[in-house]
């Protein structure tokens, strides 16, 4: 789910590859409060995740994201 | 509306007014302690117009709808239909005194309270009169002047700019360029606390404690963001199945510009490409009901809304209300009229 969410972020979001990492915070990444929206929607379309917002904006780091992506993941198979 | 006996709306005039104050976003820097750059990035506004003391949204109203009316050749109309959120007074409505300043005597006229969908309710409301027969046609428009609205002190209020736009419809076949397609139209009231200006209504005068009600105009971004995404691509693919087209049908998108950013996600839902999203918030901000008939004009002037396009308006707003429909772009001629009312008015947003 990490590389997803890398390739999502580098892509999508345009972030700086060199920037991203898994203790690094979307506010280190230059993603502001809405960014959590845009990523909700994001990966509700593909791959298929469906994750408030609300829950991605209490996620901190990356690591965090990812973690909550595997186990929405797990939660729908 | 499929049926060939009721007859169809067709968009036979636009027009629209901004004020001419143009406060860029240097000028709210710092009172909201926000740097220009990071409100580009948020919203992807730089500069709004906002009207000087003495101008209403009324007096924006009546400026774009001459221009229409001008534009249509029409020296009547049988209905005005105003949205607005920001009334001249909250009674009467504005529309009738609109008709009155345009010498409208005799039109129907009333005003439509939908926020930032206003102008796709108004345009559902006046394709019902002129389907029944009531009207044979019908000025449309949307104004606001929400920069009066807003706490000076709130970021949000870099959002808003003030402004009116219109159009003329006439009774005439689904078949002819300009008519519109199904106005699809629907609300959610239990979500009407996250675009809401509660003082001034009845919930306030009726309360128990006479406790002063909040009387600016506050949304609660993200939660707005993210329902305004779905909800305006649920009506746009209801829209686009109520005219037959698919998606890679449409050549132009016009969305209420509510967020640059809401916009971007709103053509990746709806998996269009962005270009063929029109957009001018960069330079007006959010003009609420207005939003929509400003742009077709910019867009039309401008070159970028040719006769042909196949046209997807869409737009959510406060109720919370979205909507969407559709229309093939007609030959139209922009009107030459300069404003020479009572109103100091720009209908392009260029930097001169």
């Amino acid at each position: 789910m990490y590389d997803i969410l890398v390739n999502v972020l580098t892509g999508t979001f345009q972030v700086q590859p060199e920037l991203v990492s898994p203790e690094a915070t979307p506010a280190a990444l230059g993603l502001d409060s809405l960014f959590v929206v845009e990523l909700s929607l994001v990966l509700e379309r593909d791959p298929g995740l469906v994750i408030d917002h609300n829950e991605l904006a209490d996620a901190a780091t990356l690591a965090d994201i990812a973690r909550l992506m595997q186990d929405k993941a797990g939660a729908s198979v | 509306m499929r049926d060939r006996g009721v007859p169809a709306s067709v968009l036979v005039g636009v027009g629209s007014c901004l004020p001419s104050r143009r406060v860029a976003n240097e000028e709210l820097a710092e009172r909201l302690g926000r740097s220009p750059e990071w409100m580009f990035q948020r919203s992807g506004i730089r500069f709004r117009h906002v009207v000087e003391p003495g101008t209403t949204s009324g007096d924006l109203a009546v400026a774009a709808g001459r221009e229409a009316l001008a534009e249509a050749a029409a020296g009547d109309v049988a209905a005005v239909v105003v949205a607005t959120t920001s009334p001249d007074r909250p009674c009467p409505g504005t529309a009738p005194r609109v008709a009155s300043r345009l010498g409208l005597a005799g039109a129907a006229a009333l005003d439509v309270q939908a926020v930032c969908a206003g102008f796709v309710y108004a345009l559902g409301v006046a394709q019902g009169l002129i389907a029944a027969g009531t009207a044979d046609s019908a000025l449309v428009i949307g104004t606001d002047a929400l920069s009066l609205s807003v706490a000076p002190d709130d970021p949000t209020s870099m959002l808003f700019g003030d402004g009116a736009g219109a159009v003329v419809l006439r009774s005439g076949h689904r078949e002819e360029p300009g008519a519109l397609g199904r106005c699809v139209l629907d609300s959610d009231g239990e979500g009407r606390d996250l675009i809401t200006l509660r003082g001034g209504g009845t919930e306030e005068r009726s309360a128990a404690r006479a406790v002063p009600a909040d009387p600016y105009l506050r949304l609660q971004g993200r939660e707005v963001f993210r329902r305004a995404v779905e909800h305006m691509a649920s009506a746009s693919r209801a829209a686009l199945d109520a005219a037959g087209w698919k998606p890679r049908d449409v050549d132009r998108i016009v969305p209420h510009q509510a967020n640059a950013r809401i916009t971007a996600m709103l053509a990746e839902r709806l998996s269009m490409a962005a270009d063929r999203a029109l957009a001018n918030i960069e330079h007006v901000g959010n003009t609420s009901a207005a939003s929509i008939p400003i742009l077709l004009d910019h867009a039309r002037r401008a070159g970028d809304l040719q006769p042909g396009h196949r046209v997807l308006l869409t737009a959510f707003g406060g109720g919370l209300t979205w909507g969407a429909t559709t229309l093939v772009w007609p030959h139209l001629t922009p009107s030459a009229l300069t404003h020479s009312g009572e109103t100091t008015c720009t209908t392009s947003w260029s930097t001169s």
